[in-house]
């Protein structure tokens, strides 16, 4: 029965490491209410994680710049006087020119006074307004930062909700593969107990040959249908003697069917597809003489 | 297949009995009242007397002597007796055989081989008391004659035995 | 860190559903080696009945082997002669493995063709069809080679039904006295022929290795003498005429020698006589007994039985070097051995207690096995496909011949007939 005792060894250290794992999660705080024996395997869920990408570009961009103030009208053109008239005129024009000049001159200072005034209201509503602006962007920078740091909160929340929903359905999956190695322990072990059965059938009906010597090996690949009746037998490797072969190929084909694996296939018709649909048969005998 | 050669007759050997003169068969009755004692036994020997020129069994001289299982030791019977064939035999020239027999157990080549230790056994006796060896013949017969049939201990010890005649 | 254990973890049922999914291959380590069941379907030559029932024989000599059974004709569905006519579920009902079906067809000439096949009856499958001719007078030729041929393509083993046997016969012949007779008999004990008659005793009959000569040792003259005798035609010849033992006659597998037992220069020992040149050559020189001498297969030594450790014991000797090795130790009485055919399975005379039985012995391994277990048994000698050995057992005041399969599985007795059937010789392969 050496085949049989490897085939539970890979299970039985999967187990052993599992529930070391478990143990070691039982160590670190998850104490499961309760340990729930019979968890239906989960499907297997991508636990994505989706990282949130940080929303402050928007607030942080630069509000747009202000227009310039437009530069004041330029002054309007001398006029000219004739003669005496012309001179008086003229000169009246001088004077008047000159009042006129004064005026223009006053204008101009008037003007200029207006457009200094009118420029240093200007300025001083720029200034204001950027002032103002400069409150506003102020605020707004507060806003976001502020939002920002919601928002981290916010992802950090995110984040730890989704470590712990990770951290649970790793749980729930190691717990699920526990049980998951335990059904398959057990399905195993019911496998193995069925590849046993198999080696009894087949032992129980191989006659070998009296050419058979210690060290011939024949190997059969066996298919089954599904009520577990033998329909193919193909010799995949020869002994190199055609009787011992035949022997083995007639032990099979004396089994016919395999009774007892119908209840696997009741019970657990994928670990029949799986395991014993198609199988192979090594026919190496310990047990003779020579 | 070649089986027209057994088809073919079969040599029926026709032997004549070369040895008629030693068929001589009436010692077994002899010798089947006491056993292993040696003495008294093959009284009955009844040669025809002309091959070797008197009757070895006279006077009640054993002519027959018995042996252990896979052994060829003369018992005493079997020397006393023997001492008398020596004076019989010394310088005379009555040519005597000595025939070797086994039990049926063990081997038929091997109880050959031990009929004729035993023959030899009487022979070197008789010879270290003086008779001529060239006039005693040893011959085994192993298993082949057996003086008794049976499968048990008294015809196993009837039949080691060396018989003299 | 927890997650790492936790891959780990799932990596194992990884790997595990990994190792679950490739091919299952189961091993099988042991077996029962119960006989083959087999049918054998009449063999006829159309509505004719034959001289000999074939098939009567092959399924005789099959379960004779000890590893067969047969089906008996009366539980038969069916009597198939051709592929046609067989009907696989009929066979599956009664239990039969193989099926050995065929036919007779008589020839212009008046000879017979026989036509024979072997199915596998589960598989469905034929193992083995051929053609066979002969005629009314060696059917049972026919039907030991069909047993040969049925019997090598199951057990991978050359059939010996088609050989022979020699055997001493004792029955009373009037008076105190026996008649032997030297016979040969097929394998299974038929048409038994008379070789010699006599009324001195004949013994220690072997066979030359082409299986056409017979050796033996003879008292007709009064003393023993050994001689050859060839089948065919009868003649025969003394080969030996010292005074003392002249015994144990073994024909070499070369046919050239015999090897026999001398005690012309005082004790038993081993000789051998070169068949062409008549030499004689002295090959064991010791005061003790040593006889029953027998080659071993490839002529290069003899082992013989020897008491000169105080006890027959069985020694090898090789010829070249004349080295000496004692082969048996177990129990005070190991005599005429004989080798199977592979040199290695030496069997025996074996006493224990007080009871004589044969014994087997693996050169190689050790391996001792007392094969029978009646009383008085003597004169092994193995078949020439090593399967079977026949030997010499006691009934009553009788003795007759016993077959036992050299693994010890089987044991059947031979047709008892009247008186002493004694030291059976098997011939070699014949064809």
């Amino acid at each position: 029965m050496k085949s049989a005792s490897t085939s539970y060894a890979w299970p039985i250290i999967a187990s052993v490491l599992l529930h070391g794992a478990l143990v070691a999660f039982i160590a670190i705080g998850w104490t499961p209410s309760e340990k729930p024996r019979k968890v239906v395997t989960p499907q297997y869920v991508e636990a994505k994680l989706l990282v949130m990408a940080p929303v402050t570009a928007q607030a942080q961009a630069k509000p747009k710049a202000e227009p310039q103030p437009k530069p004041a009208p330029p002054p309007p053109p001398p006029k000219d006087d004739s003669a005496e008239r012309e001179r008086q005129r003229q000169e009246a024009q001088r004077k008047q020119e000159q009042q006129r000049q004064e005026a223009v001159r006053q204008e101009q200072a008037r003007k200029e006074q207006v457009r200094r005034e009118q420029e240093a209201k200007v300025k001083a509503e720029a200034e204001k307004k950027r002032q103002e602006e400069q409150k506003r962007q102020e605020q707004a920078k507060a806003e976001a930062e502020r939002k920002r740091q919601e928002e981290l909160k916010r992802q950090q929340a995110e984040r730890e909700r989704q470590e712990r929903v990770r951290r649970e359905q790793e749980l729930a999956r190691a717990l699920a593969a526990e049980q998951a190695l335990a059904d398959a322990a057990a399905s195993e072990e019911q496998v193995g107990s069925y590849i046993g059965y198999v080696q009894d059938r087949i032992g129980a009906n191989w006659s070998r040959p009296p050419s058979a010597r210690l060290g011939m090996v024949t190997e059969l690949e066996i298919t089954l249908d599904g009520q577990a009746r033998v329909v193919g037998v193909a010799v995949v490797k020869s002994s190199g003697n055609a009787a011992f072969d035949l022997s083995a190929e007639q032990a099979v084909r004396r089994a016919e069917q395999f009774e007892r694996l119908r209840e696997l296939i009741q019970q657990d018709r994928a670990a029949y597809e799986q395991n014993f649909r198609r199988f192979r048969l090594v026919f190496n005998p310990q047990d003779l003489r020579l | 297949m070649t089986f027209q050669t057994l088809k073919t007759g079969f040599l029926v050997a026709v032997l004549s009995t070369l040895l008629a003169a030693c068929s001589s068969t009436s010692t077994e009755d002899g010798a089947g009242a006491d056993g292993m004692s040696g003495s008294g036994v093959g009284t009955g020997t009844a040669g025809d007397g002309s091959a070797y020129g008197d009757d070895l069994g006279a006077g009640g001289v054993a002519t027959v002597f018995y042996f252990e299982f896979d052994k060829a030791v003369l018992t005493s019977e079997a020397r006393a007796a023997l001492d008398i064939h020596a004076q019989r035999l010394r310088g005379g020239n009555r040519q005597v055989r000595l025939e070797g027999h086994a039990d049926e157990r063990g081997t038929r080549e091997y109880n050959m081989a031990l009929g004729e230790r035993r023959a030899n056994a009487v022979k070197e006796y008789l010879t270290l008391q003086g008779v001529n060896a060239a006039n005693l013949e040893v011959i085994s017969y192993g298993e082949e004659r057996p003086a008794q049939l049976g499968s048990d201990d008294q015809s196993w010890s009837l039949n080691r035995r060396v018989e003299m005649k | 860190m927890v997650n790492t254990r936790l891959l780990l973890a799932l990596s194992l049922v990884l790997g595990f559903a990994l190792t679950a999914r490739a091919e299952l291959t189961i091993e099988i380590t042991q077996g029962v080696d119960d006989p083959t069941v087999i049918a054998v379907s009449p063999i006829e030559a159309g509505n004719a009945v034959l001289p000999e029932d074939i098939s009567e024989i092959v399924s005789a000599d099959l379960r004779r082997s000890g590893l067969f059974n047969t089906i008996d004709r009366g539980n038969m569905l069916s009597f198939p002669r051709e592929a046609s006519e067989v009907y696989f579920k009929d066979w599956r009902v009664l239990g039969a493995q193989y099926l050995v079906y065929g036919k007779g067809e008589r020839q212009p000439d008046g000879r017979l063709k026989v036509t024979f096949s072997l199915v596998q009856v589960a598989g469905e499958k034929t193992v083995l069809a051929q053609v066979v001719h002969g005629n009314d007078g060696n059917l049972r030729d026919i039907a030991h080679y069909i047993s040969d041929k049925v019997y090598e393509a199951i057990t991978g083993i050359r059939g010996a039904f088609s050989t022979r046997i020699a055997y001493v016969t004792a029955t009373a012949g009037g008076g105190n006295r026996l008649i032997y007779r030297l016979m040969v008999a097929d394998a299974d004990g038929a048409r038994e022929r008379l070789m010699l008659e006599s009324r001195e005793p004949l013994m220690s009959p072997g066979w030359s290795p082409d299986g056409k000569e017979l050796v033996y040792v003879s008292f007709e003259t009064g003393r023993p003498a050994v001689f050859r005798q060839r089948l065919g035609n009868a003649n025969r010849e003394q080969l030996t005429n010292f005074k003392g033992l002249n015994g144990a006659p073994a024909w070499s597998p070369d046919g050239r020698k015999l090897a026999l037992v001398l005690s012309k220069d005082g004790n038993p020992e081993i000789y051998t006589l070169d068949l062409g040149s008549r030499q004689f050559t002295r090959i064991t020189n010791h005061f003790s007994i040593d006889t029953e001498p027998n080659w071993t297969p490839d002529g290069k030594a003899l082992i013989f039985t020897s008491d000169r450790g105080g006890s027959p014991q069985i020694y090898k000797l090789t010829l070249a070097s004349g080295q000496l090795e004692r082969l048996t130790f177990r129990g005070s009485y190991n005599a005429r051995p004989r080798l199977a055919p592979d040199g290695r399975t030496l069997v025996m005379v074996h006493r224990d207690g007080g009871a004589f039985h044969i014994a087997s012995q693996d050169l190689v391994s050790g391996d001792f096995r007392i094969l029978t277990n009646t009383y008085l048994d003597e004169s092994p000698t193995v078949a020439p496909n090593g399967a079977m050995l026949l030997y010499a057992t006691k009934r009553g005041t009788n003795s007759l011949l016993a077959a036992v399969s050299i693994d010890a599985g089987v044991k059947f007795l031979l047709p008892a007939r009247e008186g002493d059937v004694r030291e059976p010789a098997w011939s070699p392969f014949l064809n």
